[in-house]
This record gives structure tokens, sequence and C-alpha cells, in this order.
């Protein structure tokens, strides 16, 4: 009788629960959403503001990590040979994310080592370091690049990144009010198009009391949609447009400059020795 | 006003790009020089990644090149026949060179000393036609002389042929050869050709400084041309909207210089980009000595001019 009514219980608490953790039901959910559906990148596009929105359990403080497509990237690396400075090495990072933003309540340093094992909120981009892989090539060969070497790399593309606004911690950005946080996250012209994932984490005394995501898609439209689709899947397409343009531009204004030339030329202004 | 670029992924001023282009445009209408040296770092400063700054470049340039050929072409000042010989030999040279490189990485300096063989280049190049347009100046030396050993050496090759526009009468060989020289140079010291070609087309095919001029642009449209297509095949970094900004400034901009120079004697021409070829070298020069401000950058496509 007891183990029925245990059983429908778990069932009911499940249903509610939807696909969310089985523990909600014992501590407030929550809850992450952002005020637009997607960004929009057209040709206007200047970077832009999305306001965060949630609930959490009071009292807690409230992290949320947004982390763009990963990719590959091409670094270079200078050094001294010879007296003097030039680049001695090539290699490529390969998943690293193109976006990757800390915002928090309070500063995320202050996290205890068993919540930053179970969030991958390390401190120092420590998450971003472990999911790379650096490799150089040798001809055609492809090499691994491991240790202090491959971190000075991603410790440099995370230098280049955060110049970009791409890469960044912000310890105030998130408002935390009795049950709900708000915060804004600042994305700059250069991010990139795929989809961010939004994580959001909330940690109270020491304890991570529950999560939730969502993702925001950023998308090209118009002109951006279409330039960019050309250029990575009608490659030779591309070119040849690149070419044709450029070629009709010269043209188009060699002859302006002609016609302009001749009559001022017709009014004796501008005839030099030809 | 700011237009976001598909490609580079970012968004620029139009306003800081047009003029960029205009500058570059006017100094390649009047020198011949296709501007690459100049623009890809200052695309590099606007945020834009270091190889759709190059790529672009040298869609820019099919534009600039095509425009400011055009113009000096109305002018007289393209050698069409002299321009295809030279462009025939310097493929020739830019593939041979390009196969040589692969060779010449394997040994272990190579980098270095391509450093600084190009620095060497062009302050042997840009010191020596700046002392000549000097005594020039100064009516010391004939306009645009060559030495009667290397005259005596090409009047002796095979195959001559007299070219009316540039008013010179030399072998077609030494034509193509030269050109295999300077784009094999090109393609192992990684750089555009121009500040080799207008000072060779000078001094050793004894080209008057204007038609030497107006024939490397006409050349540069077609190299700069294949720059573009193998960029954007193979590397996809060639932004048409960045491209067709810095082309609406520095297609007007060619105009203006092509006009530019008719107000110039050859030997002024040649003590203006004498000097510009020594600036260069001396940047290049100071970034070899100068501790970078970060180890760790983006990798930089080749191309440019």
């Amino acid at each position: 009788m007891w183990r029925r009514l245990l059983c429908a219980v778990t069932a009911v608490l499940l249903l509610a629960g939807g696909a969310g953790p089985v523990f909600a039901s014992a501590v407030p959910a929550v809850t992450l959403a952002t005020d637009t559906p997607a960004v929009e990148v057209g040709a206007r596009f200047a970077g832009t503001t999305v306001r965060l929105a949630g609930k959490c359990p009071p009292g807690s403080d409230v992290f949320v990590l947004v982390q763009g497509p990963a990719g590959k990237t091409s670094l270079s690396k200078r050094g001294q040979k010879g007296g003097v400075w030039l680049t001695v090495e090539t290699v490529t990072v390969n998943n690293a994310p193109r976006f990757y933003w800390l915002l928090g309540s309070t500063d995320p340093s202050s996290l205890p080592p068993a919540v930053r094992q179970a969030t991958g909120l390390l401190p120092d981009y420590g998450a971003v370091h472990e999911q790379v892989e650096v490799t150089a090539r040798d001809g055609e060969r492809v090499m691994p690049v491991t240790g202090d070497e491959a971190a000075a790399y991603v410790a440099g593309l995370v230098r280049i990144n955060e110049r970009q606004g791409l890469y960044g911690v912000a310890p105030r950005a998130i408002k935390v009010t009795g049950d709900s946080f708000i915060g804004t996250l600042r994305l700059p012209p250069a991010v990139p198009r795929g989809e961010l994932r939004l994580t959001a984490y909330a940690v109270r005394g020491g304890e991570l009391v529950g999560t939730a995501a969502t993702n925001l898609p950023v998308r090209g439209v118009g002109l951006v949609k279409w330039l960019g689709e050309m250029s990575r899947h009608h490659a030779v397409h591309y070119g040849i447009l690149a070419i044709a343009v450029a070629l009709a531009a010269g043209l188009v204004v060699a002859e302006l400059f002609r016609r302009i030339n001749t009559h001022l030329g017709g009014k004796g202004e501008l005839t030099g020795g030809h | 006003m700011s237009l976001y670029l598909a490609v580079a992924g970012m968004s620029v001023n139009v306003f800081l790009i047009l003029g960029l282009g205009a500058t570059v445009g006017v100094l390649s209408g009047l020198f011949g020089v296709g501007g690459g040296f100049l623009l890809t770092p200052l695309l590099m400063m606007c945020g834009i990644p270091p190889a759709v700054a190059a790529a672009s470049d040298s869609n820019q340039i099919v534009a600039a090149s095509c425009s400011g050929a055009l113009a000096h072409k109305r002018l007289g000042n393209v050698d069409v026949r002299m321009g295809l010989t030279f462009l025939a030999g310097s493929l020739l040279g830019g593939t041979t060179g390009t196969q040589l490189v692969r060779v010449l990485r394997g040994f272990g300096n190579y980098d270095v000393v391509v450093k600084i063989v190009y620095v060497i280049l062009l302050a042997t190049v840009g010191g020596f036609m700046f002392w000549e347009s000097l005594q020039a100046l100064r009516g010391r030396a004939k306009n645009g002389g060559h030495g009667g050993f290397m005259s005596r050496l090409v009047g002796r090759l095979p195959w001559q042929v007299y070219f009316p526009v540039s008013g010179v009468r030399v072998s077609v060989l030494f034509v193509v050869g030269l050109g295999f020289l300077v784009g094999g140079l090109a393609a192992l010291l990684g750089v555009g050709g121009g500040f080799i070609t207008v000072p060779a087309m000078i001094y050793l095919l004894g080209m008057p400084t204007i038609v030497a001029i107006g024939t490397d642009l006409f050349q540069i449209v077609f190299t700069s041309m294949n720059v573009t297509f193998q960029q954007a095949i193979t590397n996809h970094t060639v932004d048409v909207l960045l491209a067709v900004l810095l082309f609406c400034g520095s297609t007007i901009g060619a105009q203006v210089g092509a006009r530019l120079s008719r107000l110039f004697r050859g030997e002024q021409l040649r003590i203006i980009l004498a000097a510009i070829v020594l600036l260069v070298m001396l940047k290049l020069g100071f970034d070899l000595v100068r501790v970078p401000a970060d180890l760790i950058t983006l990798t930089t496509g080749g191309g440019g001019h």
C-alpha cells in the first residue's frame, strides 16, 4: 500500500518537474531566460546587450556561464632567433570556444573547490584549457603540443579574445533580489554566429543548489547571411564574384573620371601634356 | 556609421575604411605600388583578423590597379606588350619560388635569412634610387641611365624586340628572365613584387619612370586577381564587403594619384618612391629588433603587394 502511494507521488513529482532534476521539488527551482529568442546579425549590427532573468533559491549567489561554438584558430609564436624577432612556430588550437563569458553576482574565485569541480567554473579559464587540443604541423605530420607549451598558446588566445570582448569574467553583472535574479550580457560586434549556450548555477552555503540552461542563437540575416554562406560553401563562385565586382568597380571609376576629364578638358581647365 | 562584415565577422566604421582606401589609392596611382605594405597593418590595427585583412586587401588591389592602369593607359603610360612579357616571366618565377620555399624551409635559419635579405634588398634598392634621383634632380646625371656593362651584356642576347611605348629595344629573353627573378624573389621573400618591379623596370630595362609605374599597375591587375581567387577558395578569408569599401576609396584615390603623377618629373617621383621604400625598410628592420608586445598572435595569411 505505502509502496504504491510512494510510486504515485514520485510519478507526479517527475511529471511536475518535467525533464528537470528530481530534487526540483525539494529546493526552489532555478530558471533562466533571455529577453530575446535570438540575436540577428544584419549589416548594421554593432554588438548588442542581452538581458537575462531567472529564479533562484533565496540567499544564493548566481553565476551564468555563456559559451559560444567551438572552433579552431591558427596562432603564431614570435621568438628571438639569430638576434632578430620572428615567427618561430605556428600551431592550431582546436575546440576552443569562440565566446566565453562568466557572469556572477559575486567574484567566482570565491567558489569552494567542490563547487568548481561540479560546475566547471574554474579560475583563469581552466575549463578552456581543459577542453582544447593544440597541434603543430611538421610537413604532412600533425603533432600534439602539450604541457606548458600548450598552456602558453591557450593563454595567448585568451588574451586575444579578451581584447575583442569575446572572453571575460564579470563578477558584478548579476543582481539577486529575493528569489529572482537579473543580469546583462554584452555581445561585442565580433560575437561568433552560431548557438550560445547559457548555463545558470545557484550556489548557497558553499553548495550547488540548482542549475538551469538555455540556448541563444546568433544568426546572420540578409546580406550577412548570404555572403557568409556563399564564402564558405560556394567558394569558387564567391572568388569569381569578388574579382568581377573589383574589376567592374575599377572600370566604372576609370570611365567616370574619363568623362570628368573630357568635360573639364573641354573647358580648358585640366588639360595637361598628354 | 558602422557596417557589419560577414566574413571578417565584425563591424567597422565605414568612413574610416573609405579614408584608408583613398590614401592607399593615391600612393598606388602615383608610384605603382599596391599599398598592401601599408593597408594590411592598418586594417589589423582596426581589429580585422590578419588573414582577412591580407586577403581582402588583394581583392581591393584588383580594383585599384585596374582603375589606375586604365588611367595610365589613357595617358599613354602602359606598355602592354612589355607588361605581358614581364608577367609571363614573373608567373613562372613565382611558381618556381613557391616550390623552392618548401625545400629551403627544411634548412634551419631560412626565415631569419629571408627577413634580413629583404631588409638589405629594400635598403639597397631604396638607397640607390634615392642617390640616383638626387643626382638627377641636381642635373648631374642623365635621366634613368643604365650602366654600360649591363647594356652591353643585354645587347648581346638574342630575340631583340623594340617596345615602342617604353621606347627601348631589348631582348625578350631578358624581360622574361627579369620577370622570373622578380617573381621568384617575391615568392621567396613572401611579399608582393611592387617594390622590386618598378625599380627593375626603370634601371634594368631602361623604361621611363612613368611608363614603368603604369606597366607595373597593369601587371598587378593579373597577379592580384590570382591571389584573391586562391585566398577565396583555400582560406575563405576574402571579405568582399570590406574590399568594396576599400576600393570605393582606392579607385578614386588611384585616379587622383595617376593625375598627380603628371605634375612631377620622373626623378621627383623616383625620389619619393625611394623615400617610401627606405621607410618601409626601417619599419621592417625595427620590427626585427623590437621586443613584441605579445609573443602569441593570430597567424597572418600571405599575399599583399
